[in-house]
């Protein structure tokens, strides 16, 4: 089977009038002339039209844009005892910021994140809607811990929090779950670590899910890396900044499905579907026997709202091709 | 011993100038009726500065959205395309590097004139450095980072050029994005290296690094070929700054950020205090400058004020 899909994150403003509404709405909050409750309405709002908005590109698999996401640190930090928020840092090397967790002690989930959100995206009637957590691996090396802790022990923490979180999803009525650790392209010995807490979540997302392990800004071409241990039914390769995995398309285990990561979220510059079914026309037979998503790499808040959608049309236009041309055993 | 202060570059708009802005961008007047209202909002930074006592001023950014924006989107081989976010619920629209970069003429020079021709004391021009323009826009026309950050240096080496010779005495460099690859830091050095040669001697040349990794790039950051370097710290417990610290040559002025600047909770001027006497220790007075971590665009006005005050207060 061949679908489109979104990877996670989406613009949350673009250059209309009712585009701007959250950034509007956010100087009026600092400023006093608007409530927390005035913003979180209109971050509501705007998370249903990103659906909405995703769906119009005919694309298949679509998310919420993690439009309430403070950032891709922080986020999570708010519903869970144990972690402070400490200093700014990047988001790897892109232009995004977001606050440091500092673990204060053991790492516990206090209250549900992103439940709420998935119910109100399944309200949109998306065709296949997943749901995105950080990984826990990630989340634990970007975090300040104190001195002399477990990092490890950390990341299992982290892992039980968010299996909690998968699980209720999971009960919200989620089907697809995509946990992201590009951590794993930049330190491929964290391979036994994230196999080990990523399934743990993957454990609680509910018999017949589709779970996705998420890898980008990297490649998984480290030989070492045992592939086949890696949890999930599908494995999320970057196809742009990891040129190192198209050689793992040759390694990846039975059975397994790719989510593959062909548009570049981080450059403006126009590409089309048929560059990147060029690049994937030598993949052809391993492919065809697997279940495949195509779309960007990563989020796509990292590009202006116009650009993002177009990226999303032409891998909506690339599976259209690749569905017609390509005889699909899966 | 009391100890210098200056800060960082943006002041908070003033309703008048947000709505001076909209009015502008709809229409509705021209650009001279723009320009007085900046001025007026950057005579109100200097007037707030000065009544605090800070020693070097800067007029405040009233004239810019966004610095990296407003300089490159009065360069050729620039378009700026949509909104993209940064932190929280900050936004910026980023240039996209379209064709061969080159400047039509000065960008900061004459907000820099009237800004010291208004202020009681020195004011520091800013101006974006030629590796944060790269980091911060989409390049879609260089064959690599290099040429292209090689391009806005030379840019950028104009543009202190003309600012000294416009009478500035301190020109500060902002590279926020340093540190954001460690592999990319030579590049960073030899970017500087070349922006600093024309003023070398007439002018002192400052960098500000905003929140860079100092655990991780500290002793490198220290090092950078310029006269003073101004970093932030407050925002993370002064991780790493011990490292940065001791690899600072002996005459390097440095401004060590005191105030959270992302943090809307005012801090107490005791605790000023705390944060200024852990920097003693580590750097010697007559090179420690008090600064806070960063501009102070997103602040509410009062807030702004309530910090500077408590910073500048601490430091004398």
């Amino acid at each position: 089977m061949i679908r489109s899909a979104s990877h996670s994150s989406y613009p949350r403003i673009g250059d209309g009038a009712w585009d701007q509404q959250l950034r509007r709405t956010a100087r009026e909050r600092d400023r006093g002339l608007a409530s927390d409750a005035d913003y979180r309405a209109i971050e509501d709002e705007v998370a249903s039209l990103v659906v909405a908005e995703q769906a119009r590109a005919f694309v298949d698999v679509v998310t919420d844009g993690l439009v309430r996401w403070s950032g891709p640190f922080s986020h999570f930090c708010r519903g869970w005892d144990g972690v402070a928020l400490d200093g700014l840092a990047r988001w790897f090397e892109t232009g995004l910021y977001d606050r440091t967790p500092a673990v204060t002690g053991p790492v516990r989930r206090r209250e549900p994140v992103v439940v709420r959100d998935a119910r109100l995206a399944l309200d949109v009637r998306p065709k296949h809607y997943k749901a995105i957590l950080p990984g826990p691996v990630t989340l634990a090396h970007a975090a300040r811990v104190p001195e002399g802790a477990d990092r490890a022990a950390v990341a299992g923490e982290i892992a039980e929090a968010l299996a909690a979180e998968a699980a209720e999803l999971a009960e919200a009525g989620v089907t697809m779950l995509q946990v992201d650790e590009p951590v794993l392209c930049r330190r491929p010995e964290t391979a036994e670590l994230v196999a080990r807490c990523v399934g743990r979540v993957f454990g609680a997302a509910g018999v017949g899910a589709t779970t996705i392990l998420s890898t980008y800004f990297g490649d998984l071409s480290n030989p070492a890396l045992d592939l086949a241990a890696l949890p999930g039914t599908h494995l999320g390769l970057d196809m742009v900044h990891g040129a190192g995995n198209w050689p793992v398309l040759t390694r990846l285990p039975e059975g397994r499905g790719v989510h593959l990561g062909l548009f570049d979220a981080r450059t403006v510059r126009p590409e089309t579907a048929e560059e990147a079914f060029e690049r994937i026309v030598p993949y052809r037979e391993i492919l065809m026997a697997r279940d495949v998503m195509v779309g960007p790499q990563c989020g796509l808040e990292l590009i202006p709202r116009d650009q993002a959608f177009d990226k999303l049309l032409q891998a909506r236009y690339l599976k259209e091709r690749l569905e017609r041309e390509w005889r699909w055993r899966s | 011993m009391a100890l210098l202060t200056t800060t960082i570059g943006s002041f908070p708009k003033p309703p008048l100038l947000h709505e001076a802005r909209r009015r502008f961008a709809e229409g509705e007047i021209e650009a001279p009726a723009l320009r007085e209202v900046e001025n007026e909002a950057t005579l109100r930074a200097l007037r707030l500065q000065e009544d605090l006592g800070v020693d070097l001023l800067v007029d405040g950014e009233m004239d810019r959205a966004d610095p990296i924006t407003s300089f490159a989107e009065r360069l050729s081989g620039v378009e700026i395309a949509g909104w993209v976010r940064v932190y929280g619920d900050r936004y910026v629209r980023k240039p996209r590097i379209v064709g061969p970069l080159a400047r039509a003429g000065a960008s900061t020079v004459e907000r820099f004139r009237f800004a010291r021709g208004a202020a009681s004391r020195d004011v520091k021009a800013v101006v974006p450095g030629p590796y944060s323009l790269l980091d911060g826009s989409y390049d879609e026309h260089y064959p690599s980072r290099k040429a292209a950050a090689s391009a806005l240096a030379e840019i950028v080496r104009e543009e202190v050029r003309d600012l000294a010779a416009a009478g500035a005495t301190d020109i500060q460099i902002d590279e926020p994005a340093a540190g954001a690859r460690g592999d990319e830091l030579p590049l960073l050095h030899d970017l500087l290296a070349r922006v600093a040669e024309p003023v070398e001697g007439r002018a002192r040349l400052w960098v500000y690094l905003g929140y860079a990794d100092l655990e991780a790039h500290g002793p490198a950051l220290a090092t950078l070929p310029v006269d003073g370097v101004l970093v932030a710290a407050a925002h993370s417990g002064y991780a790493g700054i011990e490292g940065f610290a001791r690899a600072l040559p002996a005459d390097r002025f440095v401004g060590v950020g005191v105030i959270d600047t992302l943090r809307a909770a005012v801090e107490s001027e005791e605790e000023v205090r705390g944060r200024i006497a852990r920097l003693r220790d580590l750097i010697p007075a007559d090179r420690l400058w008090v600064v806070p971590d960063g501009g102070f665009r997103a602040l509410r006005p009062d807030a702004a004020r309530a910090k500077l005050s408590a910073m500048v207060r601490a430091a004398k």
